[in-house]
């Protein structure tokens, strides 16, 4: 049966055009329809499925622990650990894993890949590839609202992070972070005992 | 299970009832919904204690949707769920015990018709009030120093515990209100200042609100009242979730139907059957039940289960004190590591009436900001241009931390009813036992934000006077979610009021609500106390009832 050139172009413009429509009409809502960056050679990713729980994959894992060392630098002059010093990433983990915090966890997750996906879109290459000050800048640029979509938050989820990676820079150690309860002492911080552990009072 | 009376819940509407009729004698079963700590599990963990499910359920196990107004999109949270366990509220509770002043009892006769708003009088007054006051004072333990308050209303005596100790600072504040005209008094706080049985004095912790007591000092329920009760006889059942009130062809209550931890179903007969979850979720539990005579939910034939909602409105302010430019002998008072501070201003109770204000201020108390560091540290990032972190956050917390002593002071007025704001079941979310969650629906009276920025801008004069910098106002006529009222209140017009005074429902005498849902109005106070003294006194009704 032969066909009309003019309806064979047709048709094919239209299903071009209504791909990319229905790319864009994804992606406005928050889905995941970028291409992922190639993970390097030998780098594990997370498998799909039912696993032991695992709340973040190594890529994100490794975007996470960049990230909260923007966020919390430490200062050496004030005495005050990185978040990596203290054991933030360690918690975050923890934390994520946690069923209720499921909702905190893919946020997170959704903000990784975000990250990655401006860094790509704006410099040209993956989050980890940059040079400190312009992964400085991208989080600069996250926290300005660039790039936003209609079903997640960027700016919030990085809000998210930030609070629960002060969970694990200021709370007790017993969750993972503040590793040392070296934030509480450089911040003069006397978080009382527990008469459970035999020692009434505020910290010496 | 058969037993005399069955109370749901366990916190301040809860434990008095359970308290009085064990001890009477009546055989009592209360069942609780959350689970039953013991003081070890009391640990100084922000994270686990105040950040996590410890106390409040996670949204998507056990959701409350609230609309910040009639017309607002729905948002699920788990903002007005009060601790979920035995003691219930009175558990994480900060334990501020004001009594309610004789005013609160009767606005309109007091301050004439409040246009706009659907409060009424209570059925009665602060005089039929105030033995139970002296009864919570001492059961329960409340410690005060009465000598300093004028404006405190009337009382048999002295307070049955010496006041806490103070921090040094609340010598400063007595001498800046003195010096505008003010009367600072000490707090009275439900903490006892000496052992007590099974229960330890105050050790000074200073972690009391968002935190359980491990010395049992602070004056739960679960340390004061279910000991006594459970002596007497009465079975507490914790992780037990009333799924509805059980009706009799008659029109009274045959019992409720619970759920265990495992899921199995149980009913509990029982002559009495006492609703005391708060008054959010009371009011959900009996638009939950029904029965034929009963259609729109047990006690709401008139409709007014669940409506007139109020909380109490809160302002909040603080201002740091920075040790640059005191001398020696300041800074070191200033580091005293005593957590309370102690004080309250009740100068601006009443006030002139002007614009929004019908002639009610209220209460305003200082404090410490809590101790939790991660809360301290939330408050430091944002600023003007948005989140802050970085250096300019690491220089922010080690000011915050080592530099200076941030003040807070919350400013409590009244949340006055109106017709918006209700709770009803949600048409979609429900909880994780499939049954509809609440549905919170907030809608203020102009009153509430005018009464509240009165007291903020009253108490930020007071921290200008001690020399505070950096002031800064965090709420203006907020919402205070722990403390609820008005959902099930007393009256003695079944058209606008779902119990009466002897607090049983209007349309079903063997059905009580005894939590702050059957309070008509909010107070300028914190109304833990009011709730407990209520819940004393129809207990002594009860009493007469199951003895006649």
């Amino acid at each position: 049966m032969a066909i009309k050139r003019r309806t064979f172009v047709v048709a094919g413009v239209g299903t071009v055009a209504l791909g990319a429509g229905t790319w864009a009409w994804l992606r406005e809502r928050g889905y995941d329809v970028d291409p992922h960056p190639a993970p390097p050679q030998g780098e594990q990713r997370a498998p799909v499925g039912p696993l032991a729980f695992t709340p973040f994959d190594p890529v994100a894992l490794k975007i996470l622990g960049t990230v909260v060392g923007i966020l919390i630098p430490g200062d050496e002059t004030l005495g005050l650990p990185s978040a990596v010093e203290a054991g933030v990433v360690e918690f975050l983990v923890r934390a994520s894993a946690l069923p209720g915090m499921l909702p905190v966890r893919n946020d997170l997750l959704k903000l990784t890949r975000h990250i990655d996906i401006v860094a790509q879109r704006h410099r040209g290459v993956r989050f980890d590839e940059l040079d400190d000050a312009t992964r400085r800048a991208v989080i600069d640029d996250v926290r300005a609202g660039g790039d936003k979509r209609r079903t997640f938050d960027p700016r919030g989820a990085l809000e998210t992070l930030l609070r629960l990676s002060l969970e694990g820079y200021l709370g007790h150690p017993r969750h993972g972070g503040n590793a040392g309860a070296k934030t509480w002492a450089a911040l003069e911080i006397d978080m009382p005992r527990d008469v459970e552990a035999g020692h009434e009072g505020h910290h010496p | 299970m058969k037993c005399d009376v069955v109370v749901v819940g366990s916190g301040a509407g809860g434990g008095p009832i359970a308290y009085e009729l064990a001890k009477a004698g009546a055989s009592v079963i209360v069942l609780e919904k959350g689970p039953r700590h013991e003081k070890k599990d009391f640990v100084h963990d922000e994270i686990s204690t105040c950040r996590r499910n410890f106390f409040l359920p996670w949204p998507d196990d056990d959701p409350h949707v609230v609309l910040a107004s009639p017309d607002a999109k729905p948002n699920r949270t788990n903002a007005g769920w009060i601790s979920q366990c035995v003691g219930g509220g009175t558990v994480h509770m900060s334990g501020f015990f004001f009594r309610f002043h004789e005013k609160d009892f009767a606005l309109s006769k007091h301050y004439g018709p409040l246009n706009g708003s659907t409060a009424i009088d209570w059925p009665f007054g602060y005089d039929t009030l105030a033995p139970y006051y002296d009864k919570v004072e001492k059961v329960v333990g409340v410690s005060g120093d009465v000598s300093k308050n004028p404006f405190e209303p009337p009382r048999s005596g002295p307070f049955p515990y010496d006041p806490v100790l103070t921090h040094p600072i609340s010598r400063w504040i007595d001498e800046a209100g003195d010096a505008l005209g003010l009367h600072p008094f000490h707090v009275p706080r439900a903490i006892i200042t000496r052992p007590e049985g099974d229960r330890g004095a105050c050790v000074y912790h200073g972690l009391c609100g968002s935190y359980g007591c491990e010395v049992g000092a602070k004056s739960s329920t679960l340390a004061s009242l279910i000991p006594g009760a459970e002596k007497a006889g009465a079975r507490v059942l914790p992780k037990s979730m009333v799924r509805e009130i059980v009706m009799k062809k008659d029109g009274r209550a045959k019992g409720v139907v619970f759920e265990d931890e495992t899921g199995a179903r149980h009913e509990v007969e029982a002559k009495i059957v006492v609703v005391a979850c708060s008054a959010i979720e009371s009011a959900r539990l009996l638009l939950l039940s029904g029965s034929s005579a009963h259609p729109r939910g047990v006690g709401n034939n008139a409709d007014q289960v669940g409506r007139n909602l109020c909380f109490s409105t809160l302002g909040q302010l603080t201002g740091d004190i920075a040790y640059d430019g005191l001398d020696d002998t300041a800074k070191a008072e200033l580091k005293n590591g005593m957590p309370f501070i102690g004080r309250a201003v009740q100068d601006f109770y009443e006030v002139d009436p002007s614009g929004d204000v019908f002639g009610k201020g209220g209460t305003f108390h200082l404090l410490f900001e809590h101790d939790n560091p991660i809360h301290a540290a939330e408050r430091l990032i944002r600023d003007k241009n948005g989140l802050v972190y970085g250096e300019a956050l690491m220089k922010k917390l080690h000011a915050h931390f080592t530099e200076r002593r941030t003040l807070e002071v919350e400013c409590f007025s009244e949340w006055l009813p109106t017709d918006g704001c209700r709770v009803t079941l949600d048409d979609n979310a429900t909880d994780r036992w499939g049954l509809p969650a609440a549905r919170i629906t907030l809608n203020r009276h102009p009153s509430d934000r005018a009464a509240s920025a009165l007291l903020v801008g009253r108490a930020r004069v007071l921290l200008e006077k001690l020399g505070a910098t950096n002031i800064r106002t965090l709420d203006v006529g907020g919402v205070t979610y722990v403390l609820q009222h008005g959902t099930c209140r007393m009256g003695s017009d079944p058209n606008t009021s779902v119990t009466t005074p002897a607090g049983h429902l209007h349309e079903v005498d063997n059905v009580y609500v005894t939590d702050g849902g059957s309070l008509p109005s909010s107070g300028a106070v914190p109304s833990t106390m009011t709730i407990l003294a209520n819940a004393f006194r129809i207990a002594d009704g009860m009493k007469s009832k199951l003895a006649g």
